[in-house]
């Protein structure tokens, strides 16, 4: 499904105002200055994903960033001997499949549209490309992911003490 | 799932005729374009250098073509003259040339018919060196006033787009590509284009080197026409296995002419620079410049020359090369990347 047709790739401004006002409102580019955003917006992808359509699939190379601009998605992990284990639902201004950006490892979990999304996707290659060019709004794009990350992962250390408390 | 399979081989079959008949009813734009597009994919890591430095892109695209075209009318002014002089003075050397092979393929021709009577050994060495010497003549290639403009004109315009407007075609079509398939497609994208960049790098880096080596060696052994001879090493390199052949002939044939290089001194002077050179190439520039990337089997050369001739004659010839190689590259690439999106098993 496209968004965006031939003629408006090519001759019309593409940089949306709400796209831009909503892509100030996500924690990644909150760094960002609005003309900034407006550079980054001209790398990212639009797409409509329909209800039960998978975004990616578990075990898939990583290859983008995906930014949930309307709609829900349900991330699962396959199991091969039972139903899928649901994990949790990603609502409006989410993101999801950030490690992507870094590295190409398998994506670790399923993620599928629970209604009709709009979505903004920044690929992997794209955002090498906007680093290259653009080195300081990339390396307030990376330093912002980093401080998300880490507090992710300070959050499921703390998760892992506290199931490691209980189970002792 | 024959059925199905069978369509998906009926329409491929369908799309693969179209393609091909475009490009041999098309044919004049074909190879501009290919070059065109060779030469933003080699200027695209310059654009993106200059941008990081905050320069704006279409600034830096007019800058880069701007100083090129002052480079060739520089490279006309002080390189063009000495060299089209010796295509001049080499052109009124072809009916030497022909003369003179005409006799050595008489000897030829004579001993094989008195092995083998039956054979039509005249009416194919006749034929072979009538084509041989058409295909001498230089100043030929540049006869073609309106293709030189077609040339001049088609390929910076097309260069100029594509290296301007390179993430919006990609985005353009990008946006085409099913949900399914955008992400592999996205690095498809990404991971053949950076591939042929590096090869097409490798390969001008490389053929300069064996042009400009050829000629400077030459040239201080005060070979004639040395200019010639490293022009047609350089281009004859970009042909894998047959590269070091083609580059020989024009000096070859300068021996065959001039009695004072016919010697066994003359020869292995010009011997020497070429093994020189094809020594240095091989252990250190091509290992830097090009790498194993990209090894074509001979008959798969053999083939993309052969085709290469029928569409575009010489210069089809060395643009079918790349060309295959990039097909090569994409199709490892796509085979990589199908299997692991697990889109074939």
């Amino acid at each position: 499904m496209q968004v965006n047709t031939i003629w408006d790739n090519f001759f019309t401004k593409n940089n949306n105002e709400s796209t831009i006002d909503f892509l100030k409102s996500i924690d990644i580019f909150s760094d960002l200055k609005i003309r900034e955003i407006k550079r980054l917006e001209r790398t990212l992808h639009k797409r409509i994903y329909k209800a039960s359509e998978v975004i990616f699939n578990e075990g898939d190379p990583g290859a983008a960033l995906y930014i949930l601009k309307s709609g829900e998605v349900d991330i699962v992990i396959k199991n091969t001997s039972s139903a899928p284990i649901y994990l949790t639902k990603l609502t409006s201004g989410m993101f999801f499949g950030e490690i992507a950006l870094f590295d190409e490892i398998p994506r670790s979990a399923t993620v599928i549209a629970s209604k009709e999304c709009e979505i903004i996707a920044l690929s992997k290659p794209d955002f090498i490309l906007f680093s290259k060019k653009e080195p300081a709004i990339g390396m307030k794009i990376i330093m912002r992911l980093g401080k998300i990350l880490s507090a992710r992962l300070i959050a499921t250390n703390k998760q892992i003490e506290e199931l490691k408390s209980n189970n002792a | 799932m024959l059925n199905f399979l069978g369509l998906k081989l009926f329409y491929f079959a369908i799309i693969t005729t179209i393609i091909v008949g475009i490009i041999f009813t098309i044919k004049s734009l074909f190879i501009p374009l290919l070059i065109a597009l060779f030469i933003a994919m080699i200027l695209r890591p310059l654009v993106i250098f200059f941008e990081s430095k905050g320069f704006s892109q279409t600034s830096i695209i007019t800058s880069i073509f701007l100083s090129f075209f002052a480079l060739v009318i520089f490279g006309f002014t002080i390189l063009i003259p000495t060299l089209s002089e010796q295509i001049a003075l080499f052109s009124t050397k072809v009916p030497e040339i022909t003369i003179i092979l005409e006799a050595k393929f008489e000897l030829i021709q004579h001993s094989l018919e008195t092995k083998f009577p039956s054979l039509e050994v005249s009416k194919f060495t006749k034929d072979f060196i009538n084509t041989f010497v058409n295909n001498l003549d230089g100043s030929k290639y540049f006869s073609n006033a309106m293709s030189i403009l077609t040339f001049s004109m088609l390929v910076p315009f097309f260069a100029f787009f594509l290296l301007k407007d390179m993430h919006l075609i990609k985005k353009t079509l990008l946006s085409y590509i099913p949900n399914r398939y955008f992400e592999i497609s996205a690095i498809l994208f990404y991971k053949i284009g950076t591939s042929i960049q590096l090869y097409i790098r490798g390969q001008i880096i490389d053929a300069s080197f064996v042009g400009i080596m050829t000629g400077i060696g030459l040239s201080i052994v005060g070979f004639p026409f040395a200019l010639i001879v490293g022009l047609v090493a350089g281009i004859g390199n970009f042909v894998p296995y047959f590269g070091p052949i083609l580059g020989a002939i024009p000096a070859i044939l300068i021996i065959l002419i001039t009695p004072e290089w016919a010697t066994s001194s003359g020869i292995g002077m010009v011997v020497g620079v070429f093994l020189f050179v094809q020594v240095i190439e091989t252990l250190f520039v091509y290992p830097a410049a090009v790498g194993n990337s990209v090894n074509l089997h001979p008959l798969i050369v053999v083939l993309a020359l052969l085709i290469g001739g029928e569409l575009a004659g010489i210069l089809g010839m060395i643009v079918m090369i790349p060309t295959v190689a990039i097909i090569k590259v994409t199709f490892e690439l796509l085979h990589k990347y199908m299997m692991a999106y697990r889109i074939i098993g």
